[in-house]
């Protein structure tokens, strides 16, 4: 009996000192501080660079605490996100893909930031209108960029040089870029390719910077219609058609196969088997460590000859920071995107990235622009020919269709007219009823 | 069945009470699985099939819209016509290759146990990785595949980017995945009564004899077995024209259930995924009834006459 009281006692003693420890260090200011769970899709370096941003965050709000938890990968954030918003766990903020915009807002998983960004006076007129553009659906905000990807044409300098041509000089128009394909084409002794000047849909497809390139819009936004078969849309199907048919679809299909993986040393475009690419900026990255030693400048896309206007095209997707539906701590969580979405913070993620920043201020910022090939990349942003894929609700759809017909006209199964005709009539259909 | 043999539980004495109680205790894991994580989900879908769901606002109900929808969806077809040609296509070849495979690894000869585990370890590894190293196979440059059709003075193809190969290829990848039918198909093997091949070789039948008159009846449920669920399997392929093709060259190798997927998760369109999931069960199920009606005719077992 003693002995239980005793221990009692003891416990008590503890409990006490336990508290009051607790109340000197002051551990419990309890709910003072509001805890923001972030959902994002990056991982290693880039998830450290985040990391060091919310830490910094944390440390200058004492109210919010943001809690940073990477879902391991862009497509498995992006699906288990729309889990989590579809069961009702949302986190409270998170990222997305430009992409994805469209359907999301278009079903209801996200939350408007309009009330918020006006509430607060947060100043948009810094963003890019491309970059402020991605994030819009039907008229609302849902979404601000924090990093984006622009694309341009890159060439190998040497390979220039060895054809015969300017090293210093990329294609301005459709039909120099052509001329100079054909000039940079090199067979081998059994009539096969063995160097290309320029592959239309290498490293994956670039239809919806053709588009824009060729004068063309995807989309007519005032009237509400889809417009794949546009003149000058099809003008370009048929371009990139017309070079199948040139080089053979079989021949190149054989070179293409001997090509090495993306990312690394084997890259055709590295190894010099591709004369010219349509890439992304995260080259004037990727290529210090994986080629160091190719020569190599990066250029607009260029426009055909009777289209002058639409030189300087490019096209542009990003990750956006969003507010999911169901997000508790929603005005919390407008607090944590308004500091990330300072040009100072934004910017030093893109740098971490080494993609480029929605901000006009950092236009001039030796971080992106000490590197002339980047400043390319950069400047194409401010392009007034910039473009996104259309923020429709069945944008995907659309990407998708277009994807398969310009897969069916390249082999040779559809006229370009014919396949962009029914790409128009069926994604039409699909948007009228979507409304 | 007729009421009296129905055991009424009233009727039961304590005993027989105590021991169903206890049997469905230890089985209700399964039945509370069953019940939670496939028959609602089932009844949900079915439900979500006649609604215009995204996943995040209230279904509105639209009757039979998204099943005459389907009618009219032209890659409803081509997703439908893909998944038959690698059913009717596949499944012959599959189940020859693995019969095939099954008797000669019934032989005895030196070093079968090393055989039968290399023929099955490929069915351990994960799809992906297995999708991946195909690929590789495949690929016309430099895959192993094409270097061989070399050897025989043939150009191959590019197999999956070509679109009349690309669904073969697919096919040729899903013959790795054999093992567990040929395990089957061994025990089957096993129990072919040794006398019925004895008398037969008494008799003077020959190697290819005995193999289509005993060896092929003698293993034919397990044929039937494998079948139904090569039938079922191959319907739901997914993973494999995910990884390696994803549906393309144009659409070539969009299968049902990778466009189910697309209408689901990339169009948000949660309840015409579930139409057409409903509609593939009851092709599934027709499949099914047919092979079973037909079983009569090829399927032989030894203890039940004609059943």
């Amino acid at each position: 009996m003693a002995s239980k009281k005793r221990l009692a006692a003891k416990f008590t003693l503890f409990a006490l000192i336990l508290s009051l420890a607790v109340l000197v260090l002051g551990i419990v200011p309890a709910g003072a501080r509001t805890t923001v769970t972030f959902w994002h899709s990056w991982t290693g370096d880039e998830a450290k660079a985040l990391e060091g941003l919310i830490a910094e965050f944390n440390k200058t709000h004492e109210d919010i605490q943001v809690q940073g938890i990477s879902q391991g990968g862009w497509s498995n954030h992006h699906q288990k996100l729309l889990t989590a918003v579809s069961g009702g766990t949302a986190p409270d903020v998170a990222n997305l893909g430009s992409d994805y915009l469209p359907e999301w807002a278009h079903n209801g998983a996200l939350t408007p930031l309009d009330s918020y960004i006006s509430k607060s006076k947060y100043d948009l007129s810094d963003f890019y209108p491309i970059s402020l553009q991605m994030g819009r659906f039907g008229g609302k905000t849902y979404g601000l960029a924090l990093n984006q990807d622009t694309y341009a044409l890159l060439w190998n300098k040497d390979l220039f040089k060895k054809a015969g041509l300017d090293p210093e000089k990329a294609p301005k128009t459709i039909e120099e870029l052509d001329a100079m394909v054909e000039k940079l084409t090199v067979r081998d002794k059994d009539g096969k390719i063995a160097q290309i000047g320029f592959l239309p849909d290498f490293p994956w497809g670039h239809f919806d910077l053709y588009g824009p390139a060729f004068g063309g819009s995807f989309y007519d936004a005032r009237n509400k219609k889809i417009t794949a078969n546009d003149a000058e849309i099809v003008r370009a199907l048929e371009w990139e058609q017309g070079f199948y048919k040139k080089y053979d679809v079989k021949s190149i299909s054989t070179f293409k196969s001997g090509f090495g993986a993306y990312a690394t040393g084997n890259y055709a475009f590295y190894t010099g088997k591709v004369a010219m690419v349509v890439e992304g900026e995260w080259q004037a990255a990727f290529i210090p460590k994986f080629a160091p030693k190719l020569n190599w400048g990066a250029a607009p896309f260029p426009s055909p000859k009777d289209k002058p206007g639409a030189y300087g095209a490019t096209t542009t997707v990003g990750s956006l920071l969003v507010i999911p539906k169901g997000s508790k701590h929603a005005s919390e969580a407008w607090e944590f995107i308004r500091w990330m979405e300072q040009p100072r913070n934004a910017g030093k993620f893109a740098a971490a990235l080494h993609n480029v920043p929605a901000f006009k201020s950092l236009a001039d910022d030796p971080e992106f622009t000490t590197d002339a090939n980047f400043r390319v990349f950069m400047r194409l942003l401010g392009s007034a020919n910039a473009r996104h894929w259309p923020q429709i609700p069945v944008a995907n759809m659309y990407a998708t269709e277009i994807g398969s017909a310009e897969e069916a006209v390249v082999l040779g199964k559809k006229p370009a007219k014919e396949a962009l005709d029914e790409v128009t009539r069926k994604i039409q259909a699909a948007l009228d009823k979507a409304k | 069945m007729s009421a009296a043999t129905v055991p009424r539980l009233h009727r039961l004495t304590r005993m027989q009470r105590r021991r169903l109680f206890y049997g469905l205790f230890f089985v209700s894991p399964w039945i509370i699985g069953f019940l939670w994580f496939t028959l609602y989900p089932m009844g949900a879908s079915l439900y979500y099939s006649f609604t215009d769901y995204n996943l995040i606002k209230t279904p509105q109900w639209i009757g039979a819209a998204n099943f005459r929808e389907l009618l009219g969806d032209e890659l409803f077809w081509t997703s439908l016509y893909n998944t038959f040609y690698l059913t009717v296509v596949g499944l012959p070849v599959t189940t020859i290759f693995s019969v095939g495979l099954a008797v000669l690894l019934n032989q005895k000869i030196r070093g079968l146990a090393f055989y039968r585990t290399i023929y099955y370890v490929p069915s351990v590894v994960p799809i992906v990785a297995t999708s991946i190293v195909w690929m590789w196979l495949l690929n016309p440059a430099y895959g192993p595949i094409n270097t061989f059709l070399g050897w025989l003075g043939i150009s191959g193809p590019n197999w999956l980017r070509d679109m009349v190969w690309a669904k073969p290829a697919l096919i040729l990848t899903g013959l790795w995945g054999v093992g567990p039918s040929v395990i089957i198909y061994l025990a089957a093997l096993q129990e072919v009564p040794q006398q019925l091949l004895e008398a037969a070789e008494l008799d003077g039948a020959g190697a290819w004899q005995k193999l289509f008159r005993i060896t092929l009846p003698m293993i034919s449920p397990a044929v039937f077995f494998n079948v139904i669920m090569g039938v079922i399997g191959s319907f739901q392929i997914f993973a494999q024209p995910l990884i390696m093709t994803n549906g393309g060259p144009a659409n070539a190798t969009l299968v049902y259930a990778l466009y189910l997927f697309r209408n689901a998760f990339s169009y948000f369109k949660m309840g015409y995924a579930s139409a057409l999931a409903w509609v593939l069960f009851g092709i599934i199920l027709l499949c099914t009834v047919l092979i079973f009606k037909t079983s009569a005719r090829w399927v032989y077992y030894e203890t039940g006459g004609n059943r």
